[in-house]
């Protein structure tokens, strides 16, 4: 995030691109990109997705199971992984997170590489997340102390929370774009302990024509944003947990 | 028995749809058994209902907007879920690490565990961790379960499940193997 941390909470960043369905994807598609990638993602690993699509007839809707299979390309360290599906490309970075100086570059050269044995014009979608796992070492946490997003009951309820989920999409408009917030507690490590998972998920709203220029100025932007967001979740208390330099 | 929760939600609300999706919402792409859950709770619960055309782009839409690529939720959701089923979790770091390695299994690991407290109920207590053995350099999950007075026929109790989980697990490339130990649960 934009303050330096030496412990961060970071345990996967994730940026996917999602193209529009006149993209002429076929089942060659992962190799082809694999040959162009292989000497940095060496394993090849298929996985079994079970996709979910509605369908409406005879006026019913009706879901509707679409088992495939997804090819993910991992480095030998098991912590980068490229996933690719019908019109679909995922990079994800597992702990430890490097820096988005680091994690940039490796997003837009994959991109490129798709882009040279795959002709596609929109993206449907883009998505810049980064789920972060809290670990804070008290048994009972006083939310107020460590988060600024955080449920907030009232003077008339119990401050006694157990389980708890806060959702919230806040829209920004002049990037086309809306993120889902999310925080909700974790099992911990350890007894003692408590762990929380923040997850900041900023993505595009409308389709964007799919060259590279337009691509890096919105993850560029997104990621500004989403950076913004994580400072804006947290207290100076869990700032001092990750190690601020 | 599970309640469906989509069950409970007032025919025709469309929010309600869409946040039952949310809830489905990190396990729709990975998870073949929650996935089956969320079609027969849509079945059951739409049934014949004739619902407006326009619901269909829009929910297609929405399950764009939560279909997503992460790893590490499903596990999190998955180690929650089994919190909250009252399974006892050992070392959760190392199965964290051991399911980002095998995601195959993730989503077996729950229908399982489900399946031994149908069948021991609350008569005993259910932990999992992960069995290193460094010998051979391997590694699996362990599903122990402990009873404070043991039932003489738990192993064929125990032996039925396992055969049952390898439904689940064949071709995967993680595993999870569940046995006792005997020894008295750690609560007693």
């Amino acid at each position: 995030m934009n303050k330096q941390y030496s412990n961060p909470p970071i345990v996967e960043a994730v940026c996917e691109f999602r193209f529009s369905n006149d993209t002429q994807w076929d089942m060659v598609v992962p190799g082809l990109l694999y040959e162009k990638i292989k000497s940095e993602f060496p394993i090849r690993e298929p996985k079994m997705i079970q996709d979910i699509n509605i369908k409406l007839d005879n006026n019913k809707i009706e879901p509707m199971l679409n088992p495939h299979e997804r090819i993910i390309f991992k480095n030998n360290d098991k912590n980068i992984l490229i996933q690719v599906d019908n019109n679909l490309l995922a990079i994800n970075h597992l702990k430890p997170y490097p820096t988005w100086a680091k994690f940039q570059p490796l997003i837009i050269s994959t991109f490129k590489k798709l882009g040279e044995v795959v002709v596609f014009k929109q993206i449907q979608r883009i998505g810049l997340r980064y789920i972060n796992r809290i670990e804070i070492p008290e048994p009972q946490v006083e939310l107020e102390k460590y988060f600024k997003f955080k449920p907030d009951l009232g003077d008339q309820l119990p401050h006694d929370i157990g389980n708890f989920l806060l959702h919230c999409v806040l829209p920004f408009k002049p990037i086309h774009s809306e993120c889902n917030i999310r925080i909700t507690n974790a099992v911990p490590p350890i007894d003692g302990k408590s762990a929380f998972i923040l997850d900041i998920d900023f993505y595009l709203e409308e389709p964007m024509n799919a060259t590279t220029g337009e691509i890096s100025s919105w993850i560029e932007s997104a990621h500004t944003q989403v950076e913004n967001i994580f400072e804006g979740c947290i207290t100076d208390n869990l700032r001092k947990l990750f190690g601020v330099n | 028995m599970q309640t469906s929760i989509i069950s409970e939600i007032p025919k025709y609300n469309y929010n309600a749809i869409q946040e039952s999706l949310l809830l489905y919402s990190e396990n729709i792409n990975e998870n073949y058994y929650f996935s089956n859950r969320l079609i027969d709770d849509w079945k059951s619960w739409i049934g014949n209902s004739y619902l407006i055309e326009s619901m269909e782009d829009n929910l297609q839409n929405y399950l764009l907007k939560i279909k997503s690529s992460a790893l590490t939720l499903g596990i999190e959701k998955l180690l929650f879920l089994l919190m909250g089923n009252g399974i006892l979790i050992l070392n959760s770091d190392e199965i964290r690490n051991y399911l980002l390695q095998h995601q195959d299994i993730v989503w077996g690991i729950l229908p399982i565990c489900d399946k031994i407290r149908e069948k021991f109920r609350h008569s005993a207590e259910i932990t999992i961790a992960l069995y290193m053995d460094n010998e051979i350099n391997d590694s699996y999950l362990v599903v122990y379960v402990r009873q404070a007075k043991y039932i003489h026929n738990i192993m064929d109790i125990i032996d039925q499940i396992n055969d049952d989980s390898e439904m689940l697990l064949k071709r995967k490339s993680g595993w999870l193997l569940i046995t006792t130990d005997f020894k008295p649960p750690t609560n007693t």
